[in-house]
């Protein structure tokens, strides 16, 4: 790539970094990892100009995360995340005051990533390589789950009807989450370790045959 | 550049008032209790029993105007927004008739009450964040949550990592001045104008800027074990 070319990031240097690692150290990198790609997601924001709801890249990193570190780490690296919101960080899309976000009519979609989270680790699991059909149920669920969260919050605050409340919080997003969740399983698939040993072998024997 | 802007540890502004000095589980608890209580209100008046209060405290708290002000500017465009979907859900502009001017009335006036409702949700937690400093927050959390523990959610570990947190931004502020200085000095510029290079410079920070956070943080958990901290136990008090 052009914009890397003349740099030199050192990554050999930071990776070689002498840390001992135990196991329970490498969860926690991982929930401060998805925290921080969580408000990074944030960032990346779109704001339409009639729902208090913001389009971010949240929804991808919430089913990652529920992905790679299981079900119980996921929803604790998710619960880290509002955590710091909840001490006044700027990690929630718009930035400041963050327990207000919390409270306010798009708190549900905060607490929806910690039960998405927990949905996507429950179903998919560690170890096992999934399948493109189960990873992507059970992202869709999770993220159904999501919306149903953030919607009741949205209506109970909004005071609307129904109709109303999916037009604000639901209608709008289909696309971008059907994106989302293609992305995440395709990284989520091309990631795994035995996928990718099963394409080395693939190739592999391709390379024999010819 | 976004590197050399301030990064703001929460709004927490001290002064000397009894509600900096009020237990900060009690806030956290009146905190919710308040959000809750909005959202399930009936009736126009009943919003006037939670103005007075609030400002009350305002008064009380000692933080001057010009913060509250800044405060409320942020969530200006809320306002709007909230104002122009009551306008437009409840007036039907599409639908002319003489009754249009009636219905836009009664979307003004629940505009309005949608607004004012959200203005004392943000004017309490705009109070709370302000007279609550962040370790009192991560305090109050972990003993509130603690019943969370026996279904194996690892709360003190969190408010740990969150305290940590907390005193890494500091450091990492820190080094990125030192960092921009240092690279400044060898000749690189952060404020080219092609994009580009910019972002060049940027990424030129990133791998000495991650290496000595580790080394920081390897010297805090040495600090911190020496003390002896112990992550299984997690029995250790926080102040190490």
């Amino acid at each position: 790539m052009k914009i890397f070319s003349n740099i030199d990031i050192n990554i050999h240097h930071i990776l070689s970094y002498p840390i001992n690692l135990s196991e329970n150290l490498n969860h926690v990198l991982g929930v401060m990892l998805f925290a921080i790609l969580m408000t990074l997601g944030a960032f990346v924001r779109i704001h339409l100009p009639f729902t208090p709801v913001p389009i971010t890249l949240q929804t991808l990193f919430m089913l990652l995360s529920g992905a790679f570190l299981g079900c119980g780490w996921g929803t604790v690296s998710m619960g880290f995340y509002l955590i710091l919101g909840a001490l006044g960080l700027p990690v929630f899309a718009g930035a400041s005051s963050g327990i207000l976000y919390i409270l306010g009519p798009t708190g549900g979609y905060l607490l929806g990533f910690m039960i998405g989270a927990w949905i996507v680790g429950h179903i998919i699991g560690s170890g096992s390589c999934p399948s493109w059909k189960l990873i992507i149920s059970s992202f869709s669920l999770a993220t159904i789950s999501l919306y149903v969260l953030g919607i009741t919050q949205l209506m109970l605050w909004s005071r609307t009807s129904l109709k109303n409340a999916l037009f604000m919080g639901f209608i709008p997003f289909i696309p971008g989450d059907i994106l989302k969740i293609l992305l995440a399983a395709s990284i989520l698939k091309l990631s795994h370790p035995i996928s990718r040993s099963q394409r080395k072998i693939k190739i592999n024997q391709k390379g024999n045959e010819e | 550049m976004f590197l050399k802007r301030d990064i703001s540890l929460g709004q927490y502004i001290y002064r000397e008032s009894f509600i900096h000095n009020l237990d900060p589980r009690l806030k956290l608890i009146s905190l919710f209790v308040i959000g809750i209580w909005l959202i399930f209100l009936k009736g126009n008046i009943a919003l006037l029993f939670f103005c007075l209060p609030l400002i009350y405290m305002v008064f009380k708290s000692r933080i001057p105007f010009k913060i509250w002000y800044k405060g409320f500017r942020i969530f200006l465009w809320f306002f709007f927004i909230i104002l122009f979907f009551y306008i437009w859900s409840e007036s039907r502009p599409f639908q002319i008739d003489i009754a249009f001017f009636l219905r836009l009335r009664n979307g003004l006036s629940s505009g309005v009450l949608a607004a004012i409702r959200w203005a004392i949700l943000i004017g309490f937690c705009l109070l709370f964040t302000m007279t609550t400093s962040p370790p009192e927050i991560t305090t109050a959390l972990e003993s509130l949550l603690k019943p969370l523990k026996k279904i194996g959610f690892p709360v003190h570990e969190l408010s740990i990592m969150a305290g940590l947190t907390l005193h890494f931004l500091p450091v990492l502020k820190e080094e990125t001045d030192r960092l921009i200085r240092i690279k400044t000095v060898q000749g690189i510029d952060f404020e080219a104008d092609n994009f580009i290079e910019r972002l060049q410079n940027i990424i030129r920070l990133i791998s000495p800027l991650i290496h000595r956070l580790f080394r920081h943080s390897e010297t805090l958990a040495m600090a911190m074990e020496s003390r002896g901290y112990s992550y299984n136990k997690a029995n250790a008090e926080r102040d190490v």
